[in-house]
């Protein structure tokens, strides 16, 4: 799921918790799982923000590479 | 073969004999002759001056020494017409005759000169030599037909240096006598030759120095009226800067000598090179400026992208811990702790949330946050 995906689930996870209708064991449940996904979103934006370090490097060498062209050439 | 009555003589003997015989003859011992200075040459620092003396027809070679020529009053040139007096010697060791000059004197103007100048004026009359007659010179030739003497030190001069800015030059070689009686005949044949091929670009005529009676054949009336009528462009390279016959003024282009000429022909070449090296760099200048600002481009845009996306993940870390306080808030477990609790009927395990859902000794479970109590309803009350 992407994180807008896993960000809705939560707030559906979320208001089953909050109603009044719902279940102890249920809520219990809602919560377990809403936990879950907030974690592996948590982990999925960190890997972003390190995938995105790594693509700056790699360009910022290949952008920082002089490429010249020579009348020998 | 060898008859008993004839002396044998050794090389020296023999001209030792003609010397003898010459040096007795009163003709050639004291003897006034007149023609036309050609080939004047100074020799041993200006002491001794060698010429050849001709009347059109013939040559002999003449030197006057020091003592004598403190005497000239005149600075003899080729052209000159003049009388000198002097005998006839033989030097021994070379076999080669040669007039020994003590007196010299100008005579007037040089016979060949004149008749030169005589011819040059009617053909300039006739417009022969109108520069608006001239054929334009290609700039760029790739086959040209050389006449000149067959494997001659000017026609390797020429093929060498064309080739040297285009090795891929084209060259049609037609060998001519270019001094002599034969010559202006042959040189006529070359033109005729020159007008059957169909794929030249330029005709240059050309031979090395020489003197003015080994260039005459280029002032030949029949050969300059040919070289006129050529079709081709024609470059004359004739003998040496000071040199000019009727050729080279007849011929489009005149070249002061064989290697001019083919500097000459190949100049538009290497024009072309220099340009072309000038537009590679300006080329080669602009892209790499072109692929700087691309660059420069790309990795702000890198940054702006890493900026955006940073902010993002920021917003959405912020969503989400506000989700989790909430959720934690909504933790069923985290109400336990609060001191609430979560009564069951313990026959269906069902949340009792209502007094009407159980009665008087139903067994209930009473789940608080660290065990759960189990006990018998013994009042039902009502919430007033």
């Amino acid at each position: 799921m992407t994180i807008k995906e896993n960000l809705t689930k939560i707030d559906q996870y979320l208001a089953k918790c909050e109603s009044e209708d719902i279940d102890i064991k249920d809520a219990l449940s809602c919560y377990s799982s809403a936990l879950e996904i907030a974690d592996n979103t948590i982990k999925e934006l960190n890997t972003l923000s390190e995938e995105m370090v790594l693509i700056e490097k790699k360009y910022d060498t290949l952008v920082k590479t002089p490429i010249s062209f020579s009348s020998d050439d | 073969m060898f008859n008993k009555e004839k002396s044998v003589y050794s090389v020296s003997q023999f001209n030792n004999l003609i010397k003898s015989f010459i040096d007795e003859i009163p003709p050639f011992r004291d003897v006034f002759l007149k023609g036309e200075l050609s080939n004047v040459k100074y020799y041993q620092k200006g002491r001794q001056l060698y010429f050849n003396l001709s009347d059109g027809n013939a040559v002999i070679n003449c030197v006057m020494y020091d003592t004598f020529l403190k005497q000239l009053k005149f600075d003899p040139k080729n052209g000159d017409e003049v009388v000198i007096r002097g005998k006839l010697n033989l030097f021994v060791k070379r076999g080669s005759l040669s007039f020994q000059v003590a007196h010299m004197a100008l005579a007037g103007q040089g016979e060949l000169k004149q008749n030169f100048e005589k011819l040059k004026a009617k053909l300039l009359k006739e417009g022969l030599f109108d520069p608006n007659n001239k054929k334009k010179i290609p700039q760029l030739p790739t086959k040209i037909a050389l006449i000149t003497s067959y494997d001659s030190a000017a026609m390797w001069d020429f093929i060498t240096i064309a080739r040297e800015t285009v090795p891929s030059m084209m060259f049609y070689i037609i060998p001519s006598t270019v001094q002599g009686d034969s010559a202006p005949r042959e040189l006529i044949n070359a033109l005729d030759i020159v007008e059957q091929c169909d794929d030249i670009d330029l005709v240059v005529m050309m031979r090395g120095g020489g003197s003015a009676e080994d260039l005459a054949c280029f002032n030949d009336e029949a050969l300059v009226r040919k070289i006129a009528e050529c079709s081709y462009p024609l470059i004359s390279a004739i003998g040496h800067e000071i040199d000019y016959t009727l050729a080279d003024f007849v011929a489009d282009m005149r070249s002061a000598t064989p290697t001019d000429a083919a500097k000459l022909v190949v100049s538009a070449y290497l024009q072309l090179v220099l340009q072309l090296q000038r537009r590679c760099e300006t080329t080669f200048h602009y892209l790499n400026d072109k692929i700087e600002e691309r660059r420069e481009e790309i990795y702000q845009r890198i940054e702006d992208f890493q900026s955006h996306l940073n902010e993002e993940i920021v917003t959405v870390k912020e969503t989400l811990n506000h989700k989790l306080l909430r959720l934690e808030q909504a933790n069923p477990l985290h109400k336990l702790r609060q001191g609430f609790s979560i009564t069951r009927l313990e026959s269906n395990s069902t949340s009792c949330k209502s007094i009407y859902k159980v009665k008087k000794g139903d067994v209930i479970e009473t789940e608080i946050y660290d065990g759960v109590l189990l006990s018998k309803v013994h009042l039902i009350k009502e919430k007033s």
